[in-house]
């Protein structure tokens, strides 16, 4: 049996059997990293001795009869999110070195809980791309093909979980970064709403949209990792009071009688034929099981790129505002006075994508251009948000594509800036409007992997996640071949 | 339309050094950008107001309380800082 392989749910019973240790797990994960990660590329460390020292905690606490989903279960983290000890770099050249003094709250949680961190995944520099290649440190491939992008930002994350690197990985959204590499790498990608979990130790990108999210090989280990890190918290006073459900007592109770709206805007000539028969054959499989299927409109699904390439580099430019050098990161050593320093650590420190966002938003919201911009664009925003509100009167789920295409090749989009915006199409809505989202696989297309998104109501995890697990998606789980 | 003063203008600014290759980049890439979002001046938005926060509730605030780190965690925090002085963070020279 190749441990590694394994989903949470099977690995968390081997262990509370006895059949397995967590050790024996960590190790098989650490393993299958250290054989293929020089091809793939997905981590950008790995902490092997803290790894196996958490994990031998772990089976402790098993041997003293503790029981626990988590409990001894390995997982990768994206470089934006903290963990203590551990480098947090957000795949940028500003932070190299950096190591974090605190435990992001939703790894706080999944350390008591009991679970293992291997390593730390690479990204887009902050978050701020569609396939990884905006990483300042390598450039991770697709196991599907290794000549094509594993999808961005979460490109690591995807990846590994993918290739069996870990059982799952800790990862963010802030306008698809979560849900397009789950298609591009054929995984499960759930994207909150925005205040389920706690953002505190997530570096902040687009401080309105950004969430903390999971890639996983099943529905069913997306819920166990959500119950495990949902709900408020002391550090992050944008995390919701609402209490969180119980994500996994409803999860097989299937979808007779549910509302599922197909919205028009999401089925027009930009997705490839391909692409529309795979995603129209998800919800027959929901008719199928006795869901009704209803057309829905949400018309201003075409102002939600350009909302959000307004939105996302104005907060970029503010948020980044605060990396000077000065005190921590990157340091140009040629620098003479303050205005120097600021300048030459900032401009060679952040990557290019990055400052092409600093730059946007700077400019977005430099004297006079505030109202045209910024304060339009949240507007437009408004209206998305009033587009889901007013077709969540009339259905329960939304079923949407994820992406256009599958997996593009790298290299293909690196050098046009909107084309590679336009990979968020689908995917950007459902974070200006806060609401909860996962893409699960539907299929594959020339040996490619794409996934379906379901948009569900705003802290509507629990309903979300049972209409995913009745695609029944693990038969769609297909393997890569690597 | 931007020019050449207004990218250098955007870039200080932001506290970015650019390179001139940058500039250029830049220069050509921001007018492009700007114009595939003018599209949403197309959109009538009399009737909404801005919002910039989507969540249901509001803030949820906490007693304004610090909490004590210890020195372990205030060290590995400190450890970011190229120097040290009595427990201080010494910075590089920043008046000329």
């Amino acid at each position: 049996m190749e441990l590694n392989k394994l989903t949470i749910s099977a690995a968390a019973k081997l262990l509370h059997e006895k059949k397995i240790t967590s050790v024996e797990l960590t190790t098989a994960c650490l393993d299958r990293i250290k054989s293929l990660d020089a091809k793939i590329q997905a981590c950008l460390c790995v902490c092997e001795a803290e790894a196996l020292a958490q994990a031998a905690a772990a089976d402790k606490r098993i041997a003293a009869g503790e029981t626990g989903d988590l409990l001894g279960i390995p997982y990768l983290v994206k470089d934006n999110i903290t963990v203590a000890g551990i480098q947090a770099t957000a795949a940028s050249k500003i932070l190299k070195n950096y190591i974090a003094p605190y435990n992001a709250t939703a790894v706080e949680r999944l350390n008591a809980a009991g679970a293992v961190v291997l390593g730390k995944t690479n990204m887009d520099e902050f978050g701020h791309g569609a396939s990884t290649e905006n990483s300042a440190y390598q450039i991770t491939k697709n196991p599907w093909d290794l000549e094509r992008v594993p999808g961005g930002s979460s490109g690591g994350n995807g990846a590994a979980v993918a290739a069996d690197m870990c059982l799952f990985g800790l990862s963010s959204d802030t306008g698809g970064s979560i849900r397009q590499p789950a298609s591009f790498c054929g995984v499960v990608g759930l994207k909150p709403s925005y205040g389920r979990i706690s953002r505190h130790g997530l570096m902040a990108m687009t401080s309105s949209t950004d969430v903390v999210g999971v890639i996983s090989k099943t529905v069913e280990d997306a819920a166990l990792v959500l119950q495990a890190i949902a709900g408020q918290d002391d550090f992050d006073a944008t995390a919701s009071s609402v209490a969180p459900d119980d994500y996994l007592k409803n999860l097989d109770n299937g979808v007779k009688g549910l509302k599922v709206g197909l919205p028009a805007e999401y089925f027009t000539d930009s997705i490839k034929s391909e692409v529309r028969d795979l995603i129209m054959a998800q919800a027959e499989i929901l008719k199928a099981a006795g869901a009704e299927i209803m057309n829905v409109s949400l018309p201003h699904t075409k102002y939600s790129v350009p909302a959000y390439y307004i939105i996302t580099p104005c907060e970029i430019s503010s948020n980044l505002a605060r990396l000077d050098g000065l005190r921590y990161g990157y340091f140009d050593e040629t620098a003479k006075n303050l205005a120097e320093i600021y300048a030459k650590n900032r401009g060679g420190g952040f990557g290019p994508e990055a400052k092409r966002r600093i730059m946007l938003g700077t400019y977005a919201l430099s004297a006079g251009y505030y109202d045209a911009y910024y304060k339009k664009a949240n507007k437009v925003r408004q209206m998305i948000a009033l587009d889901f509100a007013k077709v969540f009167g009339q259905v329960d789920i939304i079923l949407a594509p994820t992406t256009p295409t599958a997996a593009f090749k790298i290299g293909e989009k690196v050098d046009d800036p909107i084309q590679m915006y336009l990979e968020d199409i689908f995917v950007s809505s459902a974070s200006l409007a806060g609401l909860p989202a996962v893409v699960v696989p539907a299929g594959l297309i020339n040996n490619l992997p794409i996934g379906v998104q379901l948009i569900g109501k705003k802290m509507g995890e629990a309903e979300l996640l049972r209409v995913a697990k009745s695609l029944n998606p693990e038969q769609n789980f297909a393997k890569a071949n690597i | 339309m931007i020019n050449n003063e207004d990218i250098k203008h955007i870039a200080n600014l932001a506290r970015l050094e650019l390179t001139p290759a940058e500039l250029e980049k830049y220069g050509a890439q921001l007018p492009k950008i700007l114009d595939y979002v003018g599209q949403l001046q197309d959109v009538d938005t009399s009737e909404v107001d801005a919002i910039n926060n989507v969540s249901d509730s509001p803030s949820e605030f906490r007693a304004d309380e610090a909490i004590d780190w210890n020195e372990a965690e205030r060290n590995n925090a400190l450890a970011q800082a190229s120097e040290l002085d009595g427990g201080q963070i010494k910075v590089h020279r920043v008046l000329e």
